[in-house]
C-alpha cells in the first residue's frame, strides 16, 4: 500500500518543480502526471480506507506527540472527488488557459496557474486527512491563499476586486478561527482533535459555545454559510471558468463538510439547530438572487450558494440519512455545476460577453456546449432520469423522517426552491436554443468545444447522466461516508 | 495585582477589535490591509499569552541547578503556542504580500485604492 501521504507530497512537490522547470509544455505534462496519478490511486484508498480507517502519525515520538492525519471513509471519498475533478479540469485548462484574462498565451503566468493549481489540491487533500486542528489551519490557509491567487488569474479589473474582497474576508475568517484553535488548546493542552472533543465536552457550557461560535464564523466564510458568503458570487464568477469549476465543484465542499464534521463531533452537535436555519435562509437567498442576474456565472455562482446550503440542511438534521442525502447532492452538484461553469467559459470565449443575453442561439453554433449545458441544468434543477432528482428527493425524504418543525419548514423551501431554479435555469437554456434572432457569434470564433474540453464536460455530465440509473452502487459508497462523518 | 497574563489577553483583544474596526471603516485598502495585520498581531499575542507562565524559563532541563526536575517543569513555558505563532506568522506574512500584489496591480488598472472608487461588483 502506497502510503496517503503522498496525496499532500507530491502535489507541493510538483507544484515547485514547475516553478523550477519554468516552461508551458513541462508545466502541463507534470500538473496531469501529478493528478493522474492520484486518480489512479484513489480508488484503491477509498476501498481500504472504508473497510479500515488508515491512520498516519507523522514525527511519532510518544502517543499524544506526533502529527495525526488519517484517512477514512469522508476524507477517502473526498479524495477520490478532488483528484478526478482536479483531473477532468486541467484537461479542460489545456485549451482554456491561453483565452483567459489579458494574457493571451504569455508562458510565465500560464506554469504559474499549474503551480498554484496544483497547490491547491495539496491544500484540500491536507484538509480532509488532518486529524490535528492547528493543521487544519494551516492546510485551510494554502487553500485559501491559492484561491485567492487563482481568482486574481486574468488580472482584470473585476478580478482584482473579487479576490480582494475574498482575501479580506478570508483572512477575518482565519483569524477567528486562530483564536478559536488558542482556545481549545487552552483548554484541552493538546491540538488533537480526538483530545479536544473530550475537553470540550466536560468545559463550561459557555466556553464550548464560544469556541464553536468563534470556529463556525472563521470556517463559515469559506464555506459559504448564509451571511458570510457576500464574497462568493464576485469571486466565482470573476474567477477563469475552470477555477470556477473547482470552487464551486469541491472547494466550497470540502469546507462545508470539515465544518460539519467538527460540529457534530468536537462542539457535540451545539450549532446544529443554528446551522439548519442558517442553511434554509441560505436556499431562500441564493436562489431568489440567482433569479435576477444578467450574467450567467453570476447566476451560477448564486445557484451555488443554494446548493450548498442544501447540503448543509441535510447534513444537520443530525440523522444519518440525512448526512447520506446530502454526500449524494454533494456529488451530484460537483458534477452538475463544474460542467456548467466549464461550459460557460466556452460560451464566454466564444462570444465575448458575460451576460446572457449574448448567448442567444448558440445552441446552433455550439451544439455539444449547449446539450451538456441543458443536461447539467436539468439535473441541477432535479429533473427525474437525472441524478439531481434522486439526491434532492432523498434529502426530502430524510427532511420528513426527521419529525421536526425545521424538517417540514426545510420541505417547504427546497421545493419552493426548486420552483426558481427551475425558472431561471430554464430561462439560461431557452435562450441557448431560442429561434428568433441571430446570435452574437462572430464568424471569426472557432466552433465547439476543443477536444479536451469536450472530454472534461462529457466526464462530469456522464456522472449526472448515469448517477440515478447506478445509485445503489454509489450507496456503497456514500452510507460508510454518512456513518463515518458522526466520529473524527 | 492585575496578572500580566490578563493585561495580554486585554491587549490582545483591543487589538483584534481595533484592526476589525478598521477593515470596516477604512476607506483605503491599503489601510484595509495594515488593520487586517493589526488583527493578526493581536491574535498573536493572544495565542502566545496561553502558554505565558509567571517568571517563566525555557522548557530546557537543567541537570547541575539546584532546583528539583518536577520544580523546573512546573516553571517551563509551553513551547507549543510560541510555535504556532512563529507558523501563524509567516501565513501572515505571505497573506500581507498577497494583499499588496493585489492592490498594486489594480492601482495599475485604475489608480486608485480608495474602495468608494471601485464599484465593480454588487451583490
Amino acid at each position: 500500500m502506497v502510503s496517503p501521504m503522498l496525496l499532500i507530497a507530491m502535489p507541493l512537490g510538483a507544484a515547485f518543480l514547475i516553478v523550477l522547470l519554468g516552461s508551458k509544455i513541462a508545466a502541463r505534462i507534470v500538473a496531469i502526471a501529478t493528478v493522474a496519478f492520484l486518480a489512479v490511486l484513489a480508488p484503491f484508498w477509498l476501498t481500504a480506507a472504508i473497510s479500515e480507517p488508515i491512520a498516519i502519525v507523522l514525527a511519532d515520538v510518544v502517543p499524544p506527540l506526533g502529527i495525526a492525519f488519517g484517512l477514512d471513509a469522508v476524507s477517502a471519498g473526498f479524495v477520490l472527488l478532488i483528484a478526478v475533478s482536479g483531473l477532468l479540469v486541467l484537461l479542460y485548462s489545456l485549451p482554456y488557459i491561453p483565452h483567459a484574462g489579458e494574457f493571451k498565451g504569455k508562458e510565465k503566468a500560464e506554469v504559474r496557474y499549474y503551480a498554484i493549481f496544483l497547490l491547491l489540491l495539496a491544500g484540500a487533500f491536507g484538509l480532509v486527512m488532518t486529524k490535528d486542528i492547528f493543521n487544519l489551519f494551516v492546510f485551510f490557509e494554502i487553500l485559501c491563499i491559492s484561491s485567492y491567487l487563482l481568482v486574481a488569474y486574468s488580472q482584470e479589473e473585476r478580478a482584482l476586486e473579487a479576490s480582494f474582497k475574498y482575501m479580506v474576508l478570508g483572512s477575518i475568517g482565519s483569524a477567528f478561527m486562530l483564536v478559536a484553535i488558542g482556545l481549545s488548546y487552552r483548554l484541552s493542552g493538546s491540538l488533537a482533535m480526538t483530545d479536544i472533543a473530550k475537553a470540550l465536552a466536560a468545559a463550561p457550557a459557555s466556553y464550548s459555545t464560544l469556541v464553536s461560535v468563534l470556529f463556525v464564523f472563521g470556517f463559515g466564510i469559506e464555506a459559504a454559510i448564509f451571511p458570510l458568503n457576500t464574497w462568493l458570487p464576485d469571486a466565482h464568477s470573476s474567477a477563469p471558468s475552470s477555477i470556477s469549476a473547482v470552487l464551486s465543484g469541491f472547494v466550497i465542499e470540502v469546507a462545508l463538510v470539515v465544518l460539519v464534521r467538527l460540529s457534530l463531533n468536537i462542539f457535540s452537535g451545539t450549532m446544529l439547530l443554528v446551522l439548519s436555519v442558517l442553511a434554509l435562509a441560505g436556499v431562500l437567498v441564493g436562489e431568489m438572487a440567482a433569479l435576477g442576474q444578467k450574467e450567467l456565472k453570476r447566476a451560477l455562482a448564486f445557484s451555488s450558494i443554494g446548493q450548498v446550503s442544501m447540503m448543509l440542511f441535510a447534513f444537520t438534521l443530525g440523522s444519518e440519512i440525512g448526512r447520506w442525502a446530502g454526500f449524494g447532492q454533494l456529488l451530484m452538484h460537483a458534477g452538475a455545476k463544474s460542467a456548467l461553469f466549464l461550459v460557460s467559459g466556452y460560451f464566454i470565449v466564444r462570444t465575448g460577453s458575460h451576460e446572457i443575453e449574448a448567448y442567444r442561439g448558440l445552441g446552433r453554433k455550439m451544439p455539444a456546449a449547449s446539450a451538456f449545458f441543458a443536461i447539467a441544468a436539468l439535473s441541477l434543477v432535479g429533473m427525474p432520469p437525472f441524478f439531481g432528482f434522486f439526491t434532492k428527493l432523498r434529502i426530502l425524504e430524510a427532511a420528513a423522517a426527521a419529525h421536526s418543525g425545521i424538517g417540514y419548514a426545510g420541505i417547504v423551501v427546497i421545493l419552493f426552491a426548486t420552483v426558481i431554479e427551475s425558472i431561471y435555469l430554464f430561462r439560461i437554456v431557452r435562450t441557448l436554443y431560442g429561434a428568433n434572432a441571430e446570435a452574437a457569434v462572430s464568424s471569426s470564433a472557432g466552433g465547439d468545444l476543443p477536444v479536451f474540453a469536450w472530454i472534461a464536460v462529457a466526464g462530469f455530465v456522464l456522472l449526472v447522466l448515469v448517477g440515478g440509473f447506478i445509485i445503489p452502487s454509489f450507496d456503497r459508497l456514500l452510507q460508510p461516508m454518512a456513518a463515518v462523518l458522526a466520529t473524527i | 495585582m492585575i496578572s500580566i497574563s490578563a493585561v495580554l489577553y486585554s491587549t490582545s483583544l483591543i487589538l483584534i477589535l481595533l484592526g476589525l474596526y478598521g477593515v470596516l471603516t477604512r476607506k483605503n485598502l491599503i489601510r484595509v490591509v495594515i488593520s487586517l495585520d493589526v488583527v493578526d498581531l493581536g491574535v498573536n499575542i493572544f495565542l502566545v499569552t496561553i502558554g505565558y507562565v509567571r517568571d517563566g524559563r525555557a522548557p530546557i532541563y537543567l541537570a547541575d541547578a539546584q532546583t528539583s526536575l518536577a520544580d523546573q517543569a512546573s516553571r517551563m513555558v509551553d513551547p507549543l503556542p510560541q510555535s504556532l505563532v512563529l507558523t501563524a506568522i509567516v501565513i501572515g506574512f505571505g497573506v500581507t504580500a498577497v494583499a499588496l500584489t493585489l492592490l498594486m496591480r489594480l492601482y495599475e488598472r485604475k489608480g486608485t485604492v480608495m474602495v468608494s472608487d471601485l464599484r465593480g461588483l454588487k451583490w
